[in-house]
């Protein structure tokens, strides 16, 4: 069954809600906002690396 | 000063505030003074959040850290980017599609009226406090170190970002904190080249490193479970992930920062900007504080830091005893050099052996030069009752004063300045922002005209500024005041989290559950702070954890007469 109101010709449409741009959140590299949050992980993986390579090595 | 160094000095500084005012002209409306009229991309959003947590202090006390202690405080941001990543994924689209101003807005939304002031309220009392902190702390230095008088000097800083602020809004904040996050790296970057040019011509940049790695200053990861180790990994990626989330998430003078982004892309953007450079920041800070040690292995560094402490005791009847410390001081930097160079010819010989030997000397060197500046500190304590003997936030300043060239002094006082006033006009647009649309206007003027609302936040951010000020001109007269104001911020901090947390995670739980579990929290953790011994910091957990746990459990019990909240963007 649908849904959708019943309108009689009396009763306008109710007026669609204004566009909001700001909700854009298209991912704009890397096709998804997940693959974006798994290279900033990567990046503080390979930082954390380093920093234990440079504890080992200077201790 | 020279005439060069207060040229730099006064010229840096004014390009910031000129540049900013005339990026934010016309915001001639509450949007755009609020929220910044929505324009920014993400670099000034990312720079911006890194700018605000970055205040004067971080420049002064950080290299003296790591010139004590090593790098390893750096373990304590390892809870930020996965912070970033929670926040962006979670805290941002719901905060856009609600087209909030505060994150307290937020807390009406998906709960009710008073979870949502009281949640604005606990920010009001604690940032409006840390913003009168974050004005004298790097004030007492500056006076301290440069002869300047305090109250002038903090009601100079104050009335220059009241007005930016005043009069450009959140847009004049975020784009004077685009340059003024240039000035400081910048900064840092060539004191740390000036620095490894200072060094004796024997001395290369990885002999440098060499160096600090045999006294233990290279200790930048620790894998060990210790619980009375206050850095090391799994601290980091535990309580620096609740602060984190806490100050980014719910902290309206961060919270305010990435809301001004152009859409949820931006914000999310500028976040995993910060989640990404804000670590290796703190690394370059720390590691500026490395080369200022390396540069005193070769020369010798002031028995106290504190120049003004220094020249009150030579005044009293100890001057005599203090003299003979610093022969003797003298006598211990003059065996640890000779050391320092038998340890790189070592090095340079590849002498495995001879090297390790001589580490083991340099750490009994290290050993004596402590317990010299331990009698020299005990000695002041005795010639002058009551002063603060700690002297680590001095130790970079000093330097910068004694070995840096004319005018890059300037840039350096510069970056100090940049940096204090980044974090309190962040926290004066909070504070005005979060007392005008949580307070103001929802519970006076909800009819306010727009143009009444633009004065209104105004005032207020008028107000909070003159409060910071007032509060910074009398700090003077309190003991251990930054520590009391951290003391103060985690008391409240557990609590805000806890209820933000609870809002996002734990659906089935209502408005009176979560604001009774908040108030019973928050006196819990007043009543532990007064009757245990339980160290400050955990106040931010048990505070988070009881608001979880109690809110769920009074949910359970509590009639169920209410009306189902409106999960906004669940």
């Amino acid at each position: 069954m649908s849904t959708a109101p019943h309108l009689t010709p009396q009763e306008p449409a109710a007026e669609p809600p204004a566009p909001r741009p700001e909700l854009d959140d298209a991912p704009p590299l890397l096709g998804s906002w997940r693959n974006i949050y798994l290279l900033v992980m990567g990046t503080f993986v390979v930082f954390v690396a380093v920093c234990w390579a440079l504890t080992e090595v200077y201790s | 000063m020279t005439g060069l160094d207060w040229l730099v000095l006064g010229g840096t500084i004014a390009f910031i505030v000129v540049w900013g005012l005339w990026k934010s002209r016309g915001a001639g409306t509450s949007e755009a003074f609020l929220r910044g009229g929505r324009e920014l991309k993400w670099p000034t959003i990312g720079l911006a959040v890194m700018a605000t947590q970055a205040s004067a202090i971080t420049f002064l006390s950080v290299p003296g850290q790591a010139y004590e202690d090593g790098m390893r405080f750096v373990q304590f941001y390892f809870g930020l980017p996965i912070a970033m990543v929670i926040i962006s994924a979670v805290f941002v689209p719901i905060y856009y599609r609600l087209n909030v101003i505060t994150a307290y807005e937020y807390l009406e939304s998906r709960f009710d009226l008073k979870t949502r002031l009281l949640g604005a309220f606990l920010f009001l009392i604690q940032r409006g406090l840390a913003a009168g902190i974050t004005i004298y702390a790097p004030a007492i230095i500056l006076s301290s170190i440069l002869g300047w008088p305090l109250e002038p000097t903090v009601i100079a800083m104050g009335a220059l970002v009241i007005l930016y602020t005043v009069t450009g809004g959140a847009r004049a904040v975020s784009q004077t904190q685009k340059q003024q996050m240039v000035v400081m790296m910048g900064g840092m970057v060539v004191a740390a080249l000036v620095i490894i040019w200072q060094l004796p011509e024997h001395v290369s940049f990885g002999k440098a490193v060499d160096v600090a790695g045999a006294f233990g200053r290279m200790n930048v990861v620790s894998f060990d479970l210790d619980m009375q180790d206050r850095y090391n990994f799994w601290s980091g990626i535990t309580g620096g992930l609740f602060l984190s989330l806490s100050y980014f998430g719910t902290d309206q003078s961060q919270v305010g920062r990435y809301l001004s982004g152009r859409s949820v892309t931006e914000s999310r953007l500028g976040l995993l900007f910060n989640g990404v450079l804000k670590i290796p920041m703190q690394f370059l800070i720390l590691f500026v504080g490395i080369l200022v040690f390396v540069f005193y292995q070769f020369t010798t560094p002031p028995l106290l830091f504190n120049e003004t402490l220094r020249t009150r005791v030579q005044a009293t009847e100890q001057a005599g005893e203090y003299a003979a410390l610093e022969a003797k001081w003298e006598q211990v930097q003059t065996g640890k050099r000779a050391e320092v160079e038998r340890y790189l010819a070592a090095v340079e010989a590849g002498d495995a052996g001879a090297g390790e030997a001589s580490r083991a000397l340099l750490k009994g060197a290290q050993q004596d030069e402590s317990a010299v500046r331990k009698e020299a500190k005990a000695l002041v304590a005795r010639a002058l009752p009551g002063v603060e003997t700690k002297d680590s936030d001095y130790i970079f300043i000093t330097f910068v004063k004694r070995w840096l060239p004319s005018g890059l002094f300037g840039l350096l006082i510069a970056v100090i300045l940049s940096a204090a006033m980044s974090s309190i006009a962040s926290e004066l647009t909070a504070l005005g922002a979060t007392t005008t649309v949580d307070f103001y206007r929802r519970i006076f003027r909800q009819d306010a005209s727009d143009r009444h609302v633009l004065v209104a936040s105004k005032l207020f951010t008028v107000f909070w500024g003159l409060v910071a000020v007032g509060f910074a001109t009398f700090a003077s007269l309190l003991d251990n005041l930054i520590q009391a104001v951290n003391i103060l911020g985690s008391i409240f901090y557990g609590t805000v989290l806890g209820i933000f947390l609870v809002a996002f995670f734990v659906k089935q739980v209502r408005g009176h559950a979560v604001f009774a579990a908040a108030v019973l929290s928050q006196a819990a953790v007043i009543a532990l702070f007064f009757l245990s011994d339980i160290g400050y910091l955990w106040f931010n957990v048990i505070g988070c954890v009881l608001v979880l746990a109690l809110s769920m459990v009074l949910q359970a019990v509590l009639p169920r007469g209410e009306a189902p909240a409106p999960v906004a963007g669940a």
